[in-house]
Protein backbone atom coordinates (compact mmCIF):
# COMPACT_ATOMS: atom_id res chain seq x y z
CA UNK A 1 0.00 0.00 0.00
CA UNK A 2 1.38 3.48 -0.77
CA UNK A 3 0.31 7.27 -0.06
CA UNK A 4 -0.10 9.06 -3.46
CA UNK A 5 -1.43 12.28 -4.22
CA UNK A 6 -4.17 12.37 -6.52
CA UNK A 7 -3.60 14.55 -9.70
CA UNK A 8 -5.64 17.76 -9.69
CA UNK A 9 -8.02 18.04 -12.98
CA UNK A 10 -10.26 20.05 -11.01
CA UNK A 11 -10.34 23.83 -11.30
CA UNK A 12 -10.21 26.32 -8.40
CA UNK A 13 -13.32 28.09 -7.55
CA UNK A 14 -14.47 29.03 -3.94
CA UNK A 15 -15.71 25.89 -2.56
CA UNK A 16 -11.86 24.41 -3.30
CA UNK A 17 -9.83 23.12 -0.88
CA UNK A 18 -6.30 22.24 -1.29
CA UNK A 19 -7.24 18.77 0.27
CA UNK A 20 -9.19 18.17 -2.80
CA UNK A 21 -6.34 17.53 -4.80
CA UNK A 22 -5.45 14.36 -2.21
CA UNK A 23 -8.97 13.16 -1.91
CA UNK A 24 -9.63 13.83 -5.36
CA UNK A 25 -13.55 15.27 -4.69
CA UNK A 26 -14.73 17.42 -7.12
CA UNK A 27 -16.71 19.78 -5.29
CA UNK A 28 -18.07 23.19 -8.04
CA UNK A 29 -18.90 26.50 -7.29
CA UNK A 30 -22.36 25.45 -6.72
CA UNK A 31 -21.63 23.51 -4.02
CA UNK A 32 -24.02 23.55 -0.78
CA UNK A 33 -23.11 21.98 2.43
CA UNK A 34 -26.36 19.23 3.14
CA UNK A 35 -29.14 19.82 4.99
CA UNK A 36 -29.92 17.09 7.61
CA UNK A 37 -33.60 17.16 6.79
CA UNK A 38 -33.36 15.78 3.15
CA UNK A 39 -31.27 12.70 4.63
CA UNK A 40 -33.78 10.13 3.59
CA UNK A 41 -34.79 9.04 7.50
CA UNK A 42 -35.45 12.90 8.29
CA UNK A 43 -37.27 12.96 4.51
CA UNK A 44 -39.58 9.71 5.53
CA UNK A 45 -41.03 11.69 8.56
CA UNK A 46 -42.28 15.09 6.28
CA UNK A 47 -41.49 14.08 2.62
CA UNK A 48 -44.63 12.59 1.08
CA UNK A 49 -41.88 10.67 -1.29
CA UNK A 50 -41.18 8.68 1.31
CA UNK A 51 -43.62 8.98 4.04
CA UNK A 52 -45.25 5.67 4.48
CA UNK A 53 -46.94 3.19 6.95
CA UNK A 54 -43.62 0.91 6.03
CA UNK A 55 -41.55 3.58 7.32
CA UNK A 56 -42.97 4.09 10.31
CA UNK A 57 -43.30 0.71 11.17
CA UNK A 58 -40.04 0.22 9.96
CA UNK A 59 -38.47 3.03 12.97
CA UNK A 60 -40.89 1.54 15.30
CA UNK A 61 -39.74 -2.04 14.95
CA UNK A 62 -36.32 -1.11 16.80
CA UNK A 63 -38.16 -1.13 20.03
CA UNK A 64 -39.32 -4.79 20.37
CA UNK A 65 -42.93 -4.27 21.44
CA UNK A 66 -43.36 -3.12 17.77
CA UNK A 67 -40.50 -5.41 15.76
CA UNK A 68 -42.47 -7.65 13.25
CA UNK A 69 -41.06 -11.36 13.39
CA UNK A 70 -42.15 -13.38 11.10
CA UNK A 71 -41.76 -16.88 9.45
CA UNK A 72 -38.61 -15.84 7.18
CA UNK A 73 -35.13 -17.31 8.13
CA UNK A 74 -33.36 -13.97 10.21
CA UNK A 75 -36.30 -12.38 10.35
CA UNK A 76 -37.76 -14.41 13.58
CA UNK A 77 -37.94 -13.28 17.43
CA UNK A 78 -34.92 -14.18 18.07
CA UNK A 79 -33.14 -12.01 15.06
CA UNK A 80 -35.03 -9.47 16.32
CA UNK A 81 -33.94 -9.72 19.72
CA UNK A 82 -30.34 -9.44 19.13
CA UNK A 83 -30.86 -6.78 16.80
CA UNK A 84 -32.34 -4.84 18.95
CA UNK A 85 -30.45 -5.22 22.04
CA UNK A 86 -27.71 -4.16 19.79
CA UNK A 87 -29.13 -1.23 19.10
CA UNK A 88 -30.44 -0.30 23.08
CA UNK A 89 -26.95 1.39 24.39
CA UNK A 90 -27.24 3.83 21.10
CA UNK A 91 -31.00 4.04 21.22
CA UNK A 92 -30.63 4.79 25.34
CA UNK A 93 -27.97 7.40 24.99
CA UNK A 94 -30.33 8.73 22.11
CA UNK A 95 -32.47 9.32 24.69
CA UNK A 96 -31.08 10.38 27.37
CA UNK A 97 -32.70 13.44 27.65
CA UNK A 98 -36.45 14.38 26.89
CA UNK A 99 -37.51 15.26 23.43
CA UNK A 100 -34.12 14.75 22.25
CA UNK A 101 -32.01 12.59 19.90
CA UNK A 102 -28.97 12.69 20.63
CA UNK A 103 -25.89 11.56 18.52
CA UNK A 104 -28.54 11.07 15.29
CA UNK A 105 -30.28 14.65 15.53
CA UNK A 106 -28.74 17.09 18.60
CA UNK A 107 -25.68 17.24 20.07
CA UNK A 108 -23.90 14.83 22.94
CA UNK A 109 -25.45 16.58 26.14
CA UNK A 110 -23.34 13.64 28.07
CA UNK A 111 -19.61 15.62 28.24
CA UNK A 112 -18.65 16.99 31.15
CA UNK A 113 -16.24 19.60 32.31
CA UNK A 114 -12.60 18.52 31.89
CA UNK A 115 -9.16 19.87 33.30
CA UNK A 116 -8.97 24.06 33.63
CA UNK A 117 -6.06 24.98 31.56
CA UNK A 118 -4.28 23.06 28.24
CA UNK A 119 -2.14 20.32 29.50
CA UNK A 120 1.16 19.96 27.44
CA UNK A 121 1.34 16.76 25.43
CA UNK A 122 3.87 17.71 23.21
CA UNK A 123 3.90 18.81 19.75
CA UNK A 124 0.99 18.23 17.43
CA UNK A 125 3.07 14.98 16.44
CA UNK A 126 2.68 14.02 19.76
CA UNK A 127 -0.40 14.70 20.47
CA UNK A 128 -1.76 13.20 17.72
CA UNK A 129 -0.24 9.84 18.96
CA UNK A 130 -1.74 10.66 22.42
CA UNK A 131 -5.13 10.89 21.21
CA UNK A 132 -4.67 8.18 18.67
CA UNK A 133 -3.35 5.68 21.38
CA UNK A 134 -6.39 6.63 23.38
CA UNK A 135 -8.82 6.28 20.64
CA UNK A 136 -8.05 2.65 19.78
CA UNK A 137 -7.85 1.67 24.14
CA UNK A 138 -11.47 3.43 24.18
CA UNK A 139 -13.13 0.88 21.64
CA UNK A 140 -12.17 2.74 18.28
CA UNK A 141 -10.35 0.28 15.43
CA UNK A 142 -9.29 2.83 13.00
CA UNK A 143 -8.44 6.54 14.01
CA UNK A 144 -7.16 9.54 11.83
CA UNK A 145 -7.10 13.33 12.22
CA UNK A 146 -8.47 15.51 9.58
CA UNK A 147 -8.71 19.41 9.44
CA UNK A 148 -11.68 20.89 10.31
CA UNK A 149 -13.50 21.00 7.17
CA UNK A 150 -16.76 23.32 7.68
CA UNK A 151 -18.01 21.66 4.40
CA UNK A 152 -19.07 18.79 5.81
CA UNK A 153 -20.92 20.63 8.90
CA UNK A 154 -24.94 20.82 8.22
CA UNK A 155 -26.30 23.34 6.75
CA UNK A 156 -29.37 22.96 8.68
CA UNK A 157 -29.91 20.27 11.08
CA UNK A 158 -32.96 18.28 11.77
CA UNK A 159 -35.10 17.60 14.68
CA UNK A 160 -37.54 15.17 14.29
CA UNK A 161 -38.54 15.23 17.94
CA UNK A 162 -40.50 18.93 17.22
CA UNK A 163 -42.08 17.71 13.95
CA UNK A 164 -46.07 17.89 14.20
CA UNK A 165 -47.63 15.84 11.74
CA UNK A 166 -47.95 17.39 8.04
CA UNK A 167 -45.29 20.53 9.06
CA UNK A 168 -42.23 20.72 7.01
CA UNK A 169 -39.04 20.86 9.48
CA UNK A 170 -37.93 24.08 10.37
CA UNK A 171 -33.96 25.00 10.25
CA UNK A 172 -32.13 24.85 12.87
CA UNK A 173 -28.12 26.47 12.86
CA UNK A 174 -25.65 23.22 13.76
CA UNK A 175 -24.81 23.19 17.50
CA UNK A 176 -20.97 22.76 16.75
CA UNK A 177 -19.41 25.69 18.73
CA UNK A 178 -16.56 27.86 16.50
CA UNK A 179 -13.28 27.21 16.74
CA UNK A 180 -12.92 23.92 16.34
CA UNK A 181 -9.49 23.09 13.76
CA UNK A 182 -9.42 19.67 14.39
CA UNK A 183 -12.04 16.11 13.03
CA UNK A 184 -10.40 12.84 14.81
CA UNK A 185 -12.21 10.38 12.74
CA UNK A 186 -13.02 7.06 14.27
CA UNK A 187 -13.87 3.65 12.77
CA UNK A 188 -15.53 0.28 14.13
CA UNK A 189 -15.90 -2.49 12.24
CA UNK A 190 -18.86 -4.57 11.68
CA UNK A 191 -18.96 -8.12 12.73
CA UNK A 192 -18.80 -10.23 9.89
CA UNK A 193 -20.45 -12.71 10.48
CA UNK A 194 -23.49 -10.88 11.06
CA UNK A 195 -22.91 -9.24 7.78
CA UNK A 196 -22.31 -12.67 5.93
CA UNK A 197 -26.37 -12.75 6.86
CA UNK A 198 -27.57 -10.11 4.78
CA UNK A 199 -30.39 -9.99 4.47
CA UNK A 200 -31.90 -10.21 7.45
CA UNK A 201 -33.02 -8.59 10.65
CA UNK A 202 -30.48 -10.32 12.46
CA UNK A 203 -27.42 -8.51 10.36
CA UNK A 204 -28.60 -5.29 11.24
CA UNK A 205 -27.25 -6.05 14.54
CA UNK A 206 -24.03 -5.57 12.86
CA UNK A 207 -24.89 -1.75 12.64
CA UNK A 208 -26.50 -1.79 16.15
CA UNK A 209 -23.41 -2.94 17.60
CA UNK A 210 -21.64 -0.60 15.38
CA UNK A 211 -23.68 2.34 16.90
CA UNK A 212 -23.92 1.25 20.45
CA UNK A 213 -20.11 1.23 20.37
CA UNK A 214 -19.49 3.72 18.58
CA UNK A 215 -21.45 6.02 20.93
CA UNK A 216 -19.30 5.23 23.76
CA UNK A 217 -15.85 5.52 21.61
CA UNK A 218 -16.45 9.12 20.80
CA UNK A 219 -18.12 10.62 24.09
CA UNK A 220 -15.30 8.62 26.12
CA UNK A 221 -12.47 10.31 23.52
CA UNK A 222 -14.32 13.77 24.10
CA UNK A 223 -13.96 13.30 27.84
CA UNK A 224 -10.48 12.04 27.44
CA UNK A 225 -9.45 15.89 25.63
CA UNK A 226 -11.37 17.59 28.02
CA UNK A 227 -9.69 16.25 30.11
CA UNK A 228 -6.73 17.56 28.99
CA UNK A 229 -7.91 20.84 29.00
CA UNK A 230 -9.21 21.27 25.18
CA UNK A 231 -12.53 21.39 23.85
CA UNK A 232 -13.96 18.34 22.17
CA UNK A 233 -17.05 17.65 21.09
CA UNK A 234 -18.48 13.95 19.93
CA UNK A 235 -20.39 13.57 17.13
CA UNK A 236 -22.14 10.92 15.25
CA UNK A 237 -24.86 11.90 12.36
CA UNK A 238 -25.86 15.13 14.36
CA UNK A 239 -23.28 17.27 12.43
CA UNK A 240 -22.95 16.12 8.72
CA UNK A 241 -21.60 13.91 7.15
CA UNK A 242 -18.97 11.15 8.22
CA UNK A 243 -17.13 10.17 4.51
CA UNK A 244 -15.64 12.82 3.60
CA UNK A 245 -13.87 13.38 6.37
CA UNK A 246 -13.06 9.65 6.59
CA UNK A 247 -11.11 10.54 3.43
CA UNK A 248 -9.71 13.32 4.18
CA UNK A 249 -8.43 11.84 7.49
CA UNK A 250 -6.72 8.91 5.48
CA UNK A 251 -8.72 6.49 6.55
CA UNK A 252 -9.73 4.56 3.38
CA UNK A 253 -11.16 5.53 -0.40
CA UNK A 254 -14.33 6.41 -1.69
CA UNK A 255 -16.11 3.30 -3.40
CA UNK A 256 -19.09 3.38 -6.27
CA UNK A 257 -20.75 1.89 -3.13
CA UNK A 258 -20.94 5.71 -1.55
CA UNK A 259 -18.56 4.10 1.18
CA UNK A 260 -15.39 4.59 2.10
CA UNK A 261 -13.30 1.75 1.73
CA UNK A 262 -10.78 1.08 4.56
CA UNK A 263 -7.47 -1.60 3.50
CA UNK A 264 -8.27 -2.57 7.04
CA UNK A 265 -12.22 -3.67 7.49
CA UNK A 266 -13.03 -2.84 3.44
CA UNK A 267 -16.30 -0.69 3.56
CA UNK A 268 -18.24 -2.86 6.93
CA UNK A 269 -17.07 -0.25 9.21
CA UNK A 270 -19.06 2.91 10.42
CA UNK A 271 -17.37 6.51 11.53
CA UNK A 272 -17.93 8.64 14.21
CA UNK A 273 -16.43 12.18 15.07
CA UNK A 274 -14.69 14.10 17.73
CA UNK A 275 -14.23 17.70 16.56
CA UNK A 276 -11.49 19.56 18.97
CA UNK A 277 -9.42 22.52 19.30
CA UNK A 278 -6.42 20.62 21.10
CA UNK A 279 -3.30 21.06 18.26
CA UNK A 280 -2.90 17.91 16.52
CA UNK A 281 -1.10 16.46 13.56
CA UNK A 282 -3.15 15.75 10.21
CA UNK A 283 -3.37 12.54 8.65
CA UNK A 284 -2.86 12.40 4.65
CA UNK A 285 -5.52 10.49 2.37
CA UNK A 286 -4.45 7.33 0.98
CA UNK A 287 -4.54 5.66 -2.40
CA UNK A 288 -4.27 1.89 -2.05
CA UNK A 289 -6.28 1.24 -6.15
CA UNK A 290 -9.60 1.11 -4.83
CA UNK A 291 -11.03 4.03 -7.41
CA UNK A 292 -9.71 1.86 -10.07
CA UNK A 293 -10.77 -1.01 -8.69
CA UNK A 294 -14.13 0.03 -8.62
CA UNK A 295 -14.67 1.38 -12.20
CA UNK A 296 -14.20 -2.02 -13.29
CA UNK A 297 -15.94 -3.78 -10.85
CA UNK A 298 -19.89 -3.47 -10.33
CA UNK A 299 -21.02 -6.15 -7.77
CA UNK A 300 -22.31 -3.84 -5.31
CA UNK A 301 -24.78 -1.66 -7.97
CA UNK A 302 -25.48 -5.59 -9.60
CA UNK A 303 -26.55 -7.04 -6.36
CA UNK A 304 -28.40 -3.85 -4.92
CA UNK A 305 -31.95 -5.53 -4.37
CA UNK A 306 -33.48 -1.75 -5.42
CA UNK A 307 -30.72 -0.69 -7.92
CA UNK A 308 -29.73 2.46 -6.34
CA UNK A 309 -26.50 2.26 -6.89
CA UNK A 310 -24.57 3.76 -9.92
CA UNK A 311 -23.48 1.65 -12.62
CA UNK A 312 -21.91 4.18 -14.41
CA UNK A 313 -18.99 7.14 -13.77
CA UNK A 314 -19.22 9.89 -11.48
CA UNK A 315 -21.54 12.51 -11.83
CA UNK A 316 -22.28 15.93 -10.99
CA UNK A 317 -26.42 15.90 -10.80
CA UNK A 318 -28.01 15.17 -8.01
CA UNK A 319 -30.30 12.48 -8.24
CA UNK A 320 -32.93 13.45 -5.37
CA UNK A 321 -33.22 16.05 -2.53
CA UNK A 322 -30.98 13.68 -0.55
CA UNK A 323 -27.43 14.01 -2.38
CA UNK A 324 -25.53 16.70 -2.00
CA UNK A 325 -25.46 19.59 -4.76
CA UNK A 326 -22.18 20.52 -6.41
CA UNK A 327 -20.07 17.00 -5.95
CA UNK A 328 -18.60 15.28 -8.75
CA UNK A 329 -19.24 11.27 -7.60
CA UNK A 330 -20.26 8.14 -7.05
CA UNK A 331 -24.40 8.80 -6.17
CA UNK A 332 -26.55 6.26 -4.49
CA UNK A 333 -30.44 6.55 -4.92
CA UNK A 334 -31.04 6.76 -1.35
CA UNK A 335 -34.49 7.13 -1.71
CA UNK A 336 -34.27 3.99 -3.10
CA UNK A 337 -32.39 2.40 -0.90
CA UNK A 338 -34.52 3.52 2.30
CA UNK A 339 -37.71 1.77 0.41
CA UNK A 340 -36.04 -1.37 0.36
CA UNK A 341 -34.94 -1.17 3.86
CA UNK A 342 -38.72 -0.54 4.77
CA UNK A 343 -40.20 -3.32 2.85
CA UNK A 344 -38.05 -5.95 4.08
CA UNK A 345 -38.41 -4.01 7.80
CA UNK A 346 -34.85 -3.82 8.34
CA UNK A 347 -31.58 -2.31 7.21
CA UNK A 348 -29.54 -4.02 4.25
CA UNK A 349 -25.63 -4.13 3.79
CA UNK A 350 -25.74 -6.04 0.78
CA UNK A 351 -23.41 -4.07 -1.04
CA UNK A 352 -21.16 -4.24 1.78
CA UNK A 353 -21.29 -7.85 2.10
CA UNK A 354 -20.76 -8.84 -1.74
CA UNK A 355 -17.77 -5.44 -1.93
CA UNK A 356 -14.53 -8.16 -2.98
CA UNK A 357 -12.67 -5.83 -0.34
CA UNK A 358 -15.26 -7.42 2.97
CA UNK A 359 -13.02 -9.26 4.54
CA UNK A 360 -10.97 -9.63 7.50
CA UNK A 361 -7.10 -9.14 5.84
CA UNK A 362 -5.42 -10.98 9.21
CA UNK A 363 -3.86 -13.49 6.37
CA UNK A 364 -1.47 -13.58 3.85
CA UNK A 365 -4.22 -14.37 1.30
CA UNK A 366 -6.51 -11.69 1.91
CA UNK A 367 -3.02 -9.28 2.21
CA UNK A 368 -2.07 -10.50 -1.11
CA UNK A 369 -5.46 -9.81 -2.56
CA UNK A 370 -5.41 -6.34 -1.82
CA UNK A 371 -1.85 -5.79 -3.01
CA UNK A 372 -3.09 -7.49 -6.31
CA UNK A 373 -6.65 -5.14 -6.60
CA UNK A 374 -4.75 -2.45 -6.79
CA UNK A 375 -2.13 -3.26 -9.22
CA UNK A 376 -2.59 -2.91 -13.20
CA UNK A 377 -3.76 -7.01 -12.30
CA UNK A 378 -7.34 -5.72 -10.59
CA UNK A 379 -9.32 -8.02 -13.15
CA UNK A 380 -7.53 -11.00 -11.86
CA UNK A 381 -7.94 -9.95 -8.48
CA UNK A 382 -11.95 -9.78 -9.25
CA UNK A 383 -11.68 -12.85 -10.80
CA UNK A 384 -9.78 -14.80 -7.79
CA UNK A 385 -12.68 -13.04 -5.97
CA UNK A 386 -15.19 -14.30 -8.03
CA UNK A 387 -13.65 -17.91 -7.77
CA UNK A 388 -12.71 -18.52 -4.19
CA UNK A 389 -15.05 -15.98 -2.22
CA UNK A 390 -18.28 -15.49 -3.18
CA UNK A 391 -19.50 -13.21 -0.38
CA UNK A 392 -22.70 -15.55 -0.82
CA UNK A 393 -25.39 -15.23 2.01
CA UNK A 394 -25.14 -17.11 5.13
CA UNK A 395 -28.53 -18.40 6.63
CA UNK A 396 -29.34 -17.16 10.54
CA UNK A 397 -29.12 -20.76 11.27
CA UNK A 398 -25.42 -20.92 10.18
CA UNK A 399 -24.89 -17.85 12.55
CA UNK A 400 -27.12 -19.10 15.81
CA UNK A 401 -25.49 -22.53 15.46
CA UNK A 402 -23.30 -24.41 12.57
CA UNK A 403 -20.50 -21.55 12.98
CA UNK A 404 -20.26 -22.81 16.53
CA UNK A 405 -20.99 -26.14 16.07
CA UNK A 406 -17.73 -27.50 17.29
CA UNK A 407 -16.94 -25.22 20.34
CA UNK A 408 -16.74 -26.06 23.86
CA UNK A 409 -15.65 -23.25 25.27
CA UNK A 410 -17.20 -19.38 24.29
CA UNK A 411 -14.52 -16.49 24.21
CA UNK A 412 -13.75 -14.12 22.24
CA UNK A 413 -11.22 -15.82 21.36
CA UNK A 414 -12.19 -18.91 19.96
CA UNK A 415 -15.79 -17.27 18.59
CA UNK A 416 -15.21 -15.28 14.95
CA UNK A 417 -17.39 -12.42 15.45
CA UNK B 1 -53.71 -16.30 -23.75
CA UNK B 2 -54.96 -17.81 -20.22
CA UNK B 3 -56.43 -16.37 -17.09
CA UNK B 4 -54.96 -16.07 -13.92
CA UNK B 5 -57.03 -15.14 -10.55
CA UNK B 6 -55.93 -12.46 -8.05
CA UNK B 7 -57.15 -12.17 -4.50
CA UNK B 8 -56.73 -8.52 -3.47
CA UNK B 9 -56.79 -7.41 0.23
CA UNK B 10 -60.22 -7.83 1.06
CA UNK B 11 -60.70 -11.54 -0.14
CA UNK B 12 -62.34 -10.28 -3.85
CA UNK B 13 -60.96 -12.32 -6.27
CA UNK B 14 -59.59 -10.58 -9.65
CA UNK B 15 -59.95 -12.92 -12.93
CA UNK B 16 -56.66 -11.25 -15.00
CA UNK B 17 -55.66 -12.34 -18.57
CA UNK B 18 -52.05 -13.53 -19.14
CA UNK B 19 -50.30 -14.33 -22.74
CA UNK B 20 -47.50 -16.85 -22.31
CA UNK B 21 -43.86 -16.34 -21.34
CA UNK B 22 -45.55 -13.02 -19.53
CA UNK B 23 -44.51 -12.54 -15.88
CA UNK B 24 -47.49 -12.84 -13.42
CA UNK B 25 -45.96 -9.76 -11.82
CA UNK B 26 -45.88 -7.62 -14.71
CA UNK B 27 -49.79 -8.92 -14.91
CA UNK B 28 -50.69 -7.73 -11.67
CA UNK B 29 -49.05 -4.69 -11.49
CA UNK B 30 -50.17 -3.27 -14.80
CA UNK B 31 -53.96 -4.11 -13.69
CA UNK B 32 -53.48 -1.67 -10.32
CA UNK B 33 -52.69 -3.96 -7.78
CA UNK B 34 -50.38 -2.66 -4.66
CA UNK B 35 -47.16 -4.62 -6.05
CA UNK B 36 -43.69 -2.43 -5.80
CA UNK B 37 -41.12 -4.62 -7.72
CA UNK B 38 -38.47 -1.81 -6.63
CA UNK B 39 -35.88 -4.49 -8.06
CA UNK B 40 -37.30 -4.61 -11.59
CA UNK B 41 -38.33 -8.06 -11.78
CA UNK B 42 -34.90 -9.64 -11.04
CA UNK B 43 -36.26 -11.75 -8.05
CA UNK B 44 -34.17 -9.58 -5.96
CA UNK B 45 -36.42 -8.15 -3.70
CA UNK B 46 -39.62 -9.26 -2.28
CA UNK B 47 -41.70 -6.32 -3.03
CA UNK B 48 -43.56 -8.29 -5.80
CA UNK B 49 -44.53 -10.93 -2.60
CA UNK B 50 -47.36 -13.54 -3.25
CA UNK B 51 -49.19 -15.96 -1.92
CA UNK B 52 -49.74 -19.08 -4.38
CA UNK B 53 -52.93 -21.40 -3.52
CA UNK B 54 -51.49 -25.03 -1.90
CA UNK B 55 -53.16 -26.61 -5.18
CA UNK B 56 -51.19 -24.42 -7.77
CA UNK B 57 -47.73 -24.28 -5.58
CA UNK B 58 -46.34 -27.76 -6.29
CA UNK B 59 -47.24 -27.46 -9.89
CA UNK B 60 -44.99 -24.48 -10.27
CA UNK B 61 -41.46 -24.33 -11.23
CA UNK B 62 -39.37 -24.67 -8.02
CA UNK B 63 -38.04 -21.04 -6.96
CA UNK B 64 -33.74 -21.11 -7.66
CA UNK B 65 -31.70 -19.79 -4.99
CA UNK B 66 -31.92 -16.17 -5.57
CA UNK B 67 -35.34 -16.40 -4.97
CA UNK B 68 -35.54 -18.60 -1.96
CA UNK B 69 -32.91 -16.53 -0.52
CA UNK B 70 -34.72 -13.04 -0.91
CA UNK B 71 -38.79 -14.51 -0.98
CA UNK B 72 -37.92 -15.21 3.26
CA UNK B 73 -37.71 -11.11 3.75
CA UNK B 74 -41.39 -10.72 3.02
CA UNK B 75 -43.25 -9.62 5.61
CA UNK B 76 -46.16 -11.92 5.19
CA UNK B 77 -43.56 -15.06 4.15
CA UNK B 78 -45.68 -18.50 4.49
CA UNK B 79 -43.48 -21.72 3.30
CA UNK B 80 -45.28 -23.55 0.73
CA UNK B 81 -47.30 -20.35 -0.64
CA UNK B 82 -44.90 -17.86 -1.18
CA UNK B 83 -43.35 -16.86 -4.17
CA UNK B 84 -42.09 -13.93 -6.14
CA UNK B 85 -44.31 -13.40 -9.02
CA UNK B 86 -41.82 -11.19 -10.88
CA UNK B 87 -39.94 -15.46 -10.94
CA UNK B 88 -43.72 -17.05 -12.49
CA UNK B 89 -43.41 -16.95 -16.21
CA UNK B 90 -46.57 -17.89 -17.22
CA UNK B 91 -47.70 -21.12 -19.85
CA UNK B 92 -50.73 -22.46 -20.54
CA UNK B 93 -50.64 -24.95 -18.03
CA UNK B 94 -50.81 -22.52 -15.00
CA UNK B 95 -54.60 -21.42 -16.67
CA UNK B 96 -56.66 -20.45 -13.15
CA UNK B 97 -53.69 -20.11 -11.27
CA UNK B 98 -54.60 -18.66 -8.03
CA UNK B 99 -52.68 -15.92 -6.02
CA UNK B 100 -53.41 -13.71 -3.07
CA UNK B 101 -52.00 -10.28 -2.84
CA UNK B 102 -50.44 -10.23 0.52
CA UNK B 103 -50.67 -6.62 2.53
CA UNK B 104 -47.19 -6.18 3.11
CA UNK B 105 -47.65 -2.85 5.85
CA UNK B 106 -48.85 -5.02 8.58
Amino acid sequence: MKTEQAVNVQEPNRNFRAIDSATGFRISDDFERFSQKNDAFSRSTWDPVLQSKKATNFFQAYLMPHAKPRKGEGYKHLDYALRNAAWHMATTIRQIAPGRGEGFQDYFTTHEEGWHEEVDVGNPEQASKVVKNAAIMLGADLVGVAEYDERWTYQERFRRSTLKPGQIPTAEAPDLPEGMTHCIVLGSQMPLSLNRTVPSALSGGASGIGYSQDAATCISLAQFIRNLGYEAYASMNDTGPSIPYAVQAGLGEYSRAGLVITPEFGSRLRFTRVFTNMPLQIDQPIEFGVKKFCEMCRKCSNECPPQAIAKGDAVSEPLNASNTKGITKWTTNAEKCFKFWCSQNTECSICIRVCPYNRTFNNIFDRAWRRLAGSPLRRLALWLDDKFNSHTAKKAGWWWTERNANKRRYSSISIEK
Amino acid sequence: MGTIHVTDYNGVSHPLEINTGEKVMEVIRDAGFPIEAICGGEGACATCHVHVASQWYDRLPKANQKELDFVEIAMTYEPGMSRLSCQISYTEEYDGLEITITDEDD
